[in-house]
């Protein structure tokens, strides 16, 4: 059902710019990809083939966007339309607003970000693509410098909805649809300030990961499968970078405050500089706790150059003090034409790399990748 | 005899002229380069083209926006072409540099050894584009007059420049400047007296009032590498509103 309207969404859109003789390649981009992995551990090989068509069009004053992503599985012959980002945006003299189907990004480390916690997670990793929701965006730009942001979130849409516990999944009861229940998230932020770029922020609403409730047994407290829920959270983050005699610096902190329980934070500091060759090197130092008081510290690095000017790689690591896991990552992207990119990556992990099993996701599985893809 | 002495008079106040235009020191021909390429307020639509090694070639479609504020230069860069990149811009505001990757959402802000490397994956760096734009060459060079000569039967004045700044990553620049536009028709980048990169400039015109050259090459001696920027509009408005050197306006895909 849910494809069929969104395949009806897309051949409403095509018929309206063709309505309104709009010249197509003017509003319409997108990518074609055709990615394959293959998975060590289970012998796996899936390739799936994705076209992501983007709908642009605007001026000084509205714009719109959408996206809709198309994913077939070579394998398995199955398809799946799903609609992306869709958003209106109001640009006003001194506020811009953005209603519909968004990611709202916060917080300048690389890839996690603990002050970041608007949107759910595409998968269960602690690393990855965030879900658009639908959210109420609101800029107001005091001056050039300042600006606050204010977001509201109608409904809580979690990252996941089920509990897996001894093999035994457990589904949550989801928060309520009611407007008490809605979310929203503050933000200031303060830019070029000094040479210091900073924010302060905070959210209201739940947590995107269920929390299974205890009850009194003759064993003692033992989990009860009939209470899993989502628990309320207040969130305090601040974040700065600066660049100190052409190092990159930056540090993002996060205190997530639960209504019951214990409160728990997560931080990242970090630091990049380019050398005169063009290498790039980037590091990061994650302070990661979770509701279930996990610790996890671990170390991020990359080192990225291009080659014969055109072409890219990446060397990527992280490593997890406290479970002595490590992954690493080598990448390499071939420019084969203006718009066509041939990229092809490695992950090998050993140990455990995240000290959560909840976020682990697929996090232990060596995964070779090649992704060939073009833009228009 | 009135006509002999005007006569004798101009010959004398053009031969002076002339003898005065040549008789300028290293110093102040690099001055007049600097004072000609520096300009307020610019806009510019351009294609980078980027040249391998092995001569396979990448496009690139920009548009730049300079201006010259009272503390500090600005400057925003939006790409245009391939689509693949379409929608990143940077943003450069003094020292201060962000970079906005629509893939990611977000602004990051960029380290100033930046600044160090490649600009934008090309041949020139940072360095080269600020010598080039309003910085210029006379606060960070000395400059020593070579004997004059011709280029494509342009007259020259050729200028040895020698870093006065130790931040400065080229050991000399020898520059080859054209004597009726005063600007750099060829310069020759060397690091530790070696020659590392030439860079030509081609197809000059007056817009505006400016004379500008609508190509450049940079070619990169060591790796075989060569940048062509085209410049296919130019504009000079007598303002640039401060709103466009924003991170609002970063974000802005348009």
């Amino acid at each position: 059902m849910k494809n069929k309207l969104l395949s009806l969404l897309l051949i409403l859109t095509l018929l309206f710019i063709a309505q309104t003789q709009v010249v197509a390649s003017d509003i319409i981009s997108g990518e074609y990809t055709l990615t394959s992995d293959y998975y060590e551990d289970t012998e796996n090989l899936e390739t799936l083939t994705k076209i992501d068509l983007n709908f642009d069009q605007g001026n000084w004053t509205t714009a719109y966007h959408l996206d809709l992503d198309y994913e077939f599985n070579l394998k398995s012959s199955e398809g799946e339309l799903s609609l992306n980002e869709a958003y209106f945006d109001y640009y006003g003299s001194d506020y811009d607003l953005r209603a519909g189907r968004q990611i709202v990004n916060w917080g300048p480390a690389l890839e996690y970000n603990p002050t970041n916690n608007l949107n759910p997670l595409k998968n269960m990793s602690l690393i990855g693509d965030k879900e658009p929701i639908l959210m109420l965006q609101g800029k107001y730009f005091i001056d050039y410098s300042y600006n606050v942001e204010a977001v509201i979130i109608p409904y809580h849409v979690p990252t996941t909805e089920e509990i897996v516990i001894n093999n035994m999944t457990f589904n949550a009861d989801l928060v309520e649809d009611d407007l008490s229940n809605m979310e929203y998230g503050l933000r200031w932020l303060g830019r070029g300030v000094n040479g210091f770029d900073f924010s302060m922020s905070y959210f209201s609403g739940f947590e995107d990961l269920p929390t299974i409730g205890m009850q009194q047994t003759s064993l003692g407290l033992k989990p009860d499968p009939n209470n899993v829920y989502y628990r309320k959270v207040d969130i305090f983050g601040a974040d700065i970078a600066t660049s100190y005699k052409g190092v990159g610096l930056w540090g993002e902190v996060a205190s997530f405050n639960p209504e019951e329980g214990e409160a728990y934070y997560s931080t990242v500091v970090g630091s990049d500089y380019k050398l005169s060759n063009g290498a790039y090197i980037e590091g990061q130092l994650i302070y990661l706790e979770d509701k279930l008081s996990n610790e996890n510290i671990i170390l991020q690095t990359a080192v990225e150059n291009t080659f014969n000017k055109i072409h890219n790689f990446r060397l990527g690591s992280v490593y997890n003090f406290e479970t002595d896991g490590y992954l690493i990552k080598p990448e390499i992207e071939f420019s084969l034409a203006d718009a066509t990119t041939l990229k092809i990556s490695y992950e090998y992990y050993e140990g455990q790399l995240l000290n959560n099993d909840m976020l682990s996701g697929n996090l232990s599985n060596n995964r070779l990748n090649v992704e060939l893809s073009y833009s228009f | 005899m009135k006509k002999i002495l005007i006569f004798t008079l101009i010959m004398i106040f053009t031969l002076g002229v002339f003898v005065f235009a040549d008789d300028l020191t290293g110093k102040e021909i690099i001055s007049r380069v600097d004072e000609e390429m520096k300009v307020d307020n610019k806009f510019m639509e351009e294609e980078m083209i980027l040249i391998s090694g092995s001569g396979t070639e990448r496009s690139r479609g920009l548009n730049i926006w300079n201006k010259q504020g009272q503390d500090e230069d600005k400057m925003m860069l939006k790409f245009t072409e391939p689509a693949n990149i379409e929608g990143t811009g940077f943003l450069m505001i003094g020292d201060d540099m962000w970079l906005y990757l629509p893939a990611l959402g977000k602004v990051k802000r960029i380290a100033g050894s930046a600044k160090q490397g490649a600009f934008m994956g090309s041949d020139l760096t940072y360095e080269d584009m600020e010598s080039l734009g309003n910085t210029g060459f006379s606060n960070d060079y000395d400059v020593e007059k070579l004997s004059d000569s011709e280029i494509e039967d342009k007259e020259i004045y050729h200028l040895s420049l020698t870093p006065t700044d130790n931040d400065i990553s080229y050991s000399k620049l020898e520059i080859y400047v054209d004597k009726d536009l005063f600007l750099p028709l060829k310069i020759d980048y060397y690091n530790n007296d070696e020659l590392f990169k030439i860079l030509k400039t081609f197809e000059h015109q007056e817009v505006n009032g400016y004379n500008i050259a609508m190509r450049m090459e940079m070619e990169n001696i060591e790796s075989g590498s060569k940048t062509i920027l085209k410049i296919s509009n130019v504009e000079f408005p007598e303002e640039l509103e401060d709103e466009i050197f924003t991170i609002r306006n970063l974000e802005r895909g348009m």
